[in-house]
């Protein structure tokens, strides 16, 4: 419906916008972004810094939607049916191992899946001893899964009094994962499938040391051009 | 589903101003400061008060980038921040946005299309045309003739009817012609 007018500011739009604006405008905008600038000034490390969280963020990402492909896959029923109830076993066993890593005041996740005794559970649920040598097996891994991000966790703690702001962002990310590790760990009685559902619980756990790595081999980073840093101060001194 | 499979192309200015680099910012203001003046001028109509909404819309712009999410290109969500202010501005002067003109164009037929015919048209002149428009004329014949909205984005800007936009349009056009009319004749 172009008419001719319609055509002609269309052909000629660039020479309808002759006007100038006042050349102080762009000083007054760039003034105004000065409380800004500070932040902005450290473009050394807050580019690898930037691309180590949005890695971090990506692991995020990867294990939702594990855990989502998983979670759906467990509707499907299946005849190998196992009834155990973990949180009573775990209060059934009182291991020294695993008081330990309730006990510790460093982990920070409160509810990771304590090994379990096979004679508890042999006592609690006899109709589960089949399929015991994997659930053991299963046992044993989440246990040194545990233990492993426990440890991290302890290493990371360190960096709290240097980068609160960084370990407060660390350990939110964590934080994800782990609640979604607890909302498995709740289906894990309601559930049928119970192999599944573990074995996401152990996919959970390696993503959480992927995620720890990587957070600490950012700080070992920061660390490191810290002091290198400082040396080159010192040095021209 | 389209959304999620288009490409994002990144805007390398951009995308080099969210790094922090200040020149960057310079760069991304001489590149769009002109067009963005005069598409503020041509709705205000008032230089001091289109310089102010300059000025608005690259500190909230440059504010915002890290919620820029290449939805459209970065010119076109200045340009939307741009007339949003504009309007803001017209408002702010206590102007009514939709002029019921009680002579003239309400009063011709909106059938008249030939009208235009033997207009010799001149960038000069329309400008100046545009100029001495009413307030609300001018705002939706601009944001069509100009920026290239279409009538359902015009109403939405505005807050105004689709119908209202059409017949706003239609008179604000027809006035234009008359102006341009009477100009060539003078």
């Amino acid at each position: 419906m172009s008419s001719p007018l319609e055509k002609f500011i269309q052909e000629n739009r660039e020479r309808f916008d002759t006007e100038l604006p006042n050349p102080g405008i762009w000083e007054k905008v760039a003034s105004r972004m000065d409380p800004a600038g500070p932040k902005k000034t450290a473009p050394l490390r807050s580019l690898p810094f930037k691309r180590w969280l949005s890695a971090a963020a990506v692991l995020v990402a990867l294990g939702m939607t594990l855990l989502l492909y998983y979670s759906r896959k467990l509707h499907k029923p299946q005849v190998e049916v196992v009834v155990t109830k973990p949180a009573r076993t775990a209060l059934s066993s009182p291991q020294p191992t695993s008081n330990k890593v309730v006990d510790n005041p460093v982990n920070h996740q409160p509810a990771i899946v304590t090994p379990t005794n096979p004679d508890a559970l042999a006592q609690t649920s006899p109709e589960a001893q089949n399929a015991e040598p994997a659930e053991m097996r299963e046992n044993k891994e989440m246990y040194y899964y545990t233990k492993l991000i426990e440890l991290k966790h302890e290493e990371l703690k360190t960096l709290e009094k240097d980068e609160p702001l960084l370990y407060k962002q660390f350990a939110g990310d964590v934080q994800k994962l782990d609640s979604v590790y607890h909302a498995l760990q709740q289906q894990l009685p309601q559930n049928s499938n119970r192999e599944q559902v573990i074995e996401a619980l152990i996919t959970n756990l390696q993503l959480q040391i992927g995620l720890l790595n990587k957070q600490l081999n950012i700080i070992r980073q920061i660390k490191h051009s810290k002091k290198s840093a400082y040396e080159k101060a010192y040095q021209s001194v | 589903m389209l959304d999620l499979t288009a490409p994002i192309i990144r805007d390398e200015l951009v995308e080099r101003c969210r790094l922090g680099d200040r020149r960057s910012y310079g760069e991304l203001y001489e590149k769009y400061a002109r067009a963005m003046y005069n598409t503020s001028l041509r709705i205000v109509n008032h230089t001091a008060d289109a310089e102010d909404v300059l000025q608005e819309s690259f500190c909230d712009a440059f504010a915002a980038l890290d919620s820029f999410a290449y939805k459209s290109t970065f010119g076109a969500w200045l340009k939307r921040i741009v007339i949003n202010k504009s309007i803001n501005a017209l408002r702010k002067r206590k102007i009514n946005i939709i002029d019921i003109e009680k002579t003239g164009a309400l009063h011709m037929s909106e059938e008249e299309p030939d009208d235009e015919a033997g207009i010799q048209f001149k960038v000069e002149e329309i400008k100046k045309a545009v100029r001495q428009l009413p307030n609300g004329y001018r705002t939706v014949l601009s944001l069509h003739l100009f920026e290239g909205y279409d009538q359902e984005e015009i109403a939405e800007i505005l807050q105004i009817t689709h119908a209202t936009v059409r017949t706003q349009y239609m008179r604000a056009k027809q006035k234009l012609l008359i102006l341009l009319k009477q100009g060539g004749l003078s």
